[in-house]
């Protein structure tokens, strides 16, 4: 009876040791196998970054909206002043049509200052966001070798290129670009070799968007300060015929840097067997 | 006197011995032409090359001959040069004249669109990019050689574009991983 039970304890221990080994060498053997193909499993585009990019978008095309009217009218008025010889001129329709343009310019200010704290929020929570994701990910995960084998790896990426967004023509350049930022990600999976890349451009523009915003900001501070002083009878300043040609630029600019930036690196690698022994992988 | 004699004569042995020592450092080269014939002929200087790499005294000239061949190379750019300098640097490596890394490191820096100086480094990105502008740096030398490798030595602008588009998309990630990282709390 004694031995019976001391065999089944054998037995048991006998399994459980089995099951470990088996486990074990499964385990090593999984290791062993992915190791030397095996391309770091990266997510760098979770829910919280995608939901900022989507808020970045809107808030972009909200100001963008807001501003068209305005905008519009500035352009005509400018227009009109152009066309009517007023820059030489103290006519009173002319004194008038300055005073008009002064004050659809501190609408448009007043516009782009309102709007600034909401884009501000999303911008940083989607740079705050992407930056842990790349530090996170990239920076403390994988080495920049692991980097450039994830880059090289960019099997047939060329197909899983979206499509140049045909929106609105209204649609400015900055919420395109982010729309546009957010309709890759959304796609990423069919191209996830590129995503680095693209996790990159869209922590750099956002960056780089922020700091825009900053100087922005304390643009318009100071010119609402002058404009509010010379609204009556100031001259028509290159300063405002100069910015809001930048804020259209901005907009509505014609040139479109994205898809060329964007398709950056995305062509598939080729590959070469014949000298692996002379590779280093 | 007698003394100052024996000791100069002491010194002047010594001298000797110290002399015929560094000799036996040198490599024999008694009998032996290690030197190329002026050609420009890629085949027959790969053909001397391998030749003359077999004599063991020989093997201190591997660079020179990598050099010469790069230059007579450069003169005739093809395809097939790409496998005239694999087989010269695999048979180097199995003769022991350089090591495998070596032979690997060569052979990457010139015709593998993609960056040794990348693969190279052990650390994550963090620690890495700390010293962004000293990989950035030997990234820039790296693609200097692929230009040379791949477009004077093979006629391959398809594979040299490829390295630039490495180039470019590894600094760009490089670049925001970089301020992100320096961004860390």
């Amino acid at each position: 009876m004694k031995i019976d039970t001391t065999l089944g304890r054998n037995q048991v221990l006998a399994a459980a040791c089995g099951c470990v080994l088996f486990f074990s060498q499964s385990l090593a053997q999984a290791v062993v196998r992915e190791s030397p193909e095996a391309r770091p499993r990266i997510n760098l585009f979770p829910t919280s970054v995608v939901e900022h990019l989507s808020d970045t978008s809107r808030a972009a095309r909200e100001m963008e909206n807001g501003m068209y009217e305005v905008v519009a009218r500035l352009d005509k008025q400018k227009q009109a002043y152009e066309s009517t010889n007023c820059s030489a001129s103290d006519d009173q329709g002319c004194v008038q049509l300055r005073k008009a343009i002064r004050g659809s310019y501190k609408e448009m200010l007043d516009v782009m200052q309102s709007s600034i704290p909401t884009m501000r929020n999303s911008l940083d929570a989607t740079a705050t966001s992407m930056g842990t994701s790349l530090r996170g990910e990239i920076g403390r995960k994988m080495t920049p070798g692991d980097v450039q084998r994830m880059l090289a790896g960019r099997a047939a990426s060329a197909q899983g290129l979206p499509p140049a967004l045909g929106k609105s023509a209204r649609q400015g350049k900055l919420s395109k670009m982010f729309s546009r930022y957010y309709e890759l990600v959304k796609r990423g999976g069919r191209q996830s070799d590129a995503l680095p890349v693209l996790a990159s451009q869209i922590y750099l523009d956002s960056v780089q968007s922020l700091y825009f915003l900053d100087l922005i900001e304390a643009e318009i501070g100071s010119q609402s300060t002058e404009l509010v002083l010379e609204l009556e009878w100031g001259e028509l300043t290159d300063q405002i015929s100069a910015t809001v040609g930048d804020v259209k630029a901005l907009l509505w600019g014609q040139t479109e840097g994205g898809q060329e930036i964007l398709e950056v690196g995305l062509e598939s690698a080729t590959s070469q067997d014949t000298y692996s022994d002379l590779l280093v992988r | 006197m007698k003394n100052i004699k024996t000791a100069l004569q002491r010194a002047a042995q010594l001298g000797v011995l110290v002399s015929l020592g560094a000799c036996s450092q040198m490599p024999y080269q008694q009998g032996v032409n290690c030197g190329l014939d002026a050609t420009s002929n890629v085949d027959r200087l790969f053909a001397q090359v391998s030749e003359k790499l077999r004599d063991s005294s020989c093997h201190y000239s591997f660079d020179d001959y990598r050099e010469r061949l790069v230059t007579a190379t450069k003169g005739a750019p093809e395809a097939e040069n790409e496998q005239r300098f694999a087989e010269l640097l695999r048979t180097s490596i199995d003769q022991g004249i350089i090591s495998r890394r070596q032979g690997q490191q060569m052979f990457s820096r010139y015709f593998d669109p993609e960056f040794y100086s990348v693969k190279s480094e052990p650390r994550s990105s963090c620690s890495t990019l700390r010293r962004q502008h000293e990989l950035q740096a030997a990234m820039r030398e790296e693609l200097a050689d692929k230009r040379l490798g791949m477009l004077e030595i093979l006629d391959d602008e398809e594979r040299f574009r490829q390295a630039q588009r490495h180039y470019s998309d590894l600094n760009l990630v490089f670049d925001a991983v970089g301020v992100a990282c320096s961004e860390q709390v």
